[in-house]
């Protein structure tokens, strides 16, 4: 294999990047278009491997395209168990605790707009 | 002398301004830990004197005087005055441990759920997808028998780009591997014990987003990308909820900890270790220290002459 940057992370870091570019794609994409897509430089055999693997987990699906597979991120029981965690995390007036702490909260209209300054102010 | 006993109880009043201090101006890894550690000293603190202060109350009883060898009645200090300092401890020492058994039952039971949730779903590297619209993602540390997992919604993976998703992981990554969820149980049980403290959990809650968003930088080496990561995950958030927001908190000069974190990660690494407010703390946990210790000393005398083992005067 190639010895490029992506190559020497964790192949199971690596196992939750290309589930997220399926995900967020949210249709079906080819194995040079996951390649394009994450930012790691992996060579095609790794992606080709990583794709196999979730696809053993079941948690990604794939069938014929015009060249090749293309893959899919496989959704469980139409969202069954996203609903079921929700019910049980917004019992208590949605307060998650410490421990669940989400990766953003607590956004009131001042903070958003602040938000929109910094964004704009700096992200360029 | 009872006073020794009560400075104690009324030094956390100090910290969370310090507190503050710190999770604003040190470096958030080391904050987090001073913050959590001067909470949890003067939780221990306040913990032992509550208790020192209920000995008056508790040796008057006949047969718990008798176990404790008491010949005379126990005298340290105007008897009104004892009488009323322990009743007042024993009430608040109730209100403390009431708060810490409810609050912990509900926050174990909040885990068992989310973890009975996920029992059955695959995962990819620790990471699980829930197919939900909402955007949302949380870590979730490992239990007695489960791995831990790093939990985003199909929501939050569409509102970020390809190199946002990655520092979302390497945030997430880092809470978990830092076990960031041992320190704020630890500032959540002191918050318990006392109402200052309980004031100082959200600067430790701070403190901890703070040292993840910084190792997510570390690992993708842009502090920008992680800043906009932050930023556009928190809007995505707010423009998925319905309606108008309800403000969390009354109207302030001020804005909430999502600007302060984007700002933090938009200006210069924080590089100072040490601050006036660390050495203030740790001034504080001693004086603490030193009263209780002082306080339970006198005490200790006052049972030792009640025990006839010392002459009284």
């Amino acid at each position: 294999m190639a010895d490029t940057e992506g190559e020497r992370r964790p192949a199971r870091e690596l196992e939750a990047s290309v589930l997220g570019v399926l995900w967020a794609a949210g249709a079906p994409r080819s194995a040079a278009e996951v390649r394009a897509a994450i930012p790691q430089d992996l060579a095609r055999t790794t992606v080709a491997t990583l794709l196999g693997r979730l696809c053993a987990k079941g948690m990604v699906g794939r069938r014929p395209g015009r060249r090749g597979f293309v893959y899919f991120a496989v959704q469980d029981e139409h969202g069954l168990t996203a609903r079921r965690m929700h019910r049980e995390l917004d019992q208590g007036g949605g307060d998650r605790g410490l421990v669940l702490a989400r990766f953003v909260e607590g956004l009131d209209p001042r903070d958003e707009a602040e938000l929109r300054r910094l964004l704009e102010g700096g992200g360029s | 002398m009872i006073v020794l006993l009560v400075v104690p109880l009324l030094l956390p009043w100090a910290l969370p301004p310090l507190a503050r201090r710190t999770a604003e101006r040190v470096r958030p890894d080391v904050a987090l830990c001073a913050i959590t550690g001067a909470a949890a000293t003067l939780a221990l603190g306040v913990v032992a004197c509550l208790g020192v202060l209920l000995l008056p109350l508790v040796l008057r009883l006949p047969l718990l005087a008798q176990l404790a060898h008491l010949l005379h009645p126990l005298r340290v200090g105007p008897a009104f005055l004892t009488s009323a300092a322990s009743c007042l401890a024993a009430g608040a020492l109730g209100v403390a441990v009431a708060a810490g058994v409810r609050g912990a039952a509900t926050e174990v039971a909040r885990l068992r759920a989310v973890r009975r949730c996920l029992a059955g779903l695959p995962h990819a590297g620790g990471m699980c997808v829930l197919d939900d619209d909402r955007p949302d993602a949380f870590a979730l540390p490992a239990g007695l028998r489960s791995r831990r997992r790093i939990v985003v919604t199909a929501g939050m993976l569409r509102a970020l780009d390809a190199r946002e998703r990655e520092a979302l992981l390497g945030h997430e990554r880092a809470h978990l591997a830092s076990r960031h969820h041992l320190f704020l149980a630890v500032a959540q049980l002191a918050g318990w014990c006392h109402p200052a403290l309980a004031a100082v959990v959200a600067h430790a809650s701070f403190a901890a987003e703070r040292a993840a968003d910084e190792a997510a930088a570390r690992v993708c080496g842009d502090r920008r990308l992680t800043a906009r990561a932050v930023g556009r995950a928190a809007l995505a958030v707010a423009a998925h909820r319905a309606g108008p927001t309800p403000p969390l908190f009354a109207a302030k000069g001020t804005t909430g900890p999502v600007p302060a974190r984007v700002r933090a990660l938009l200006a210069q690494a924080p590089a100072r270790r040490i601050a006036p407010a660390l050495l203030a703390m740790t001034l504080l946990c001693a004086a603490a220290g030193a009263s209780s210790l002082a306080g339970a000393l006198w005490v200790h005398h006052g049972i030792e002459i009640a025990q006839g083992e010392r002459p009284a005067g």
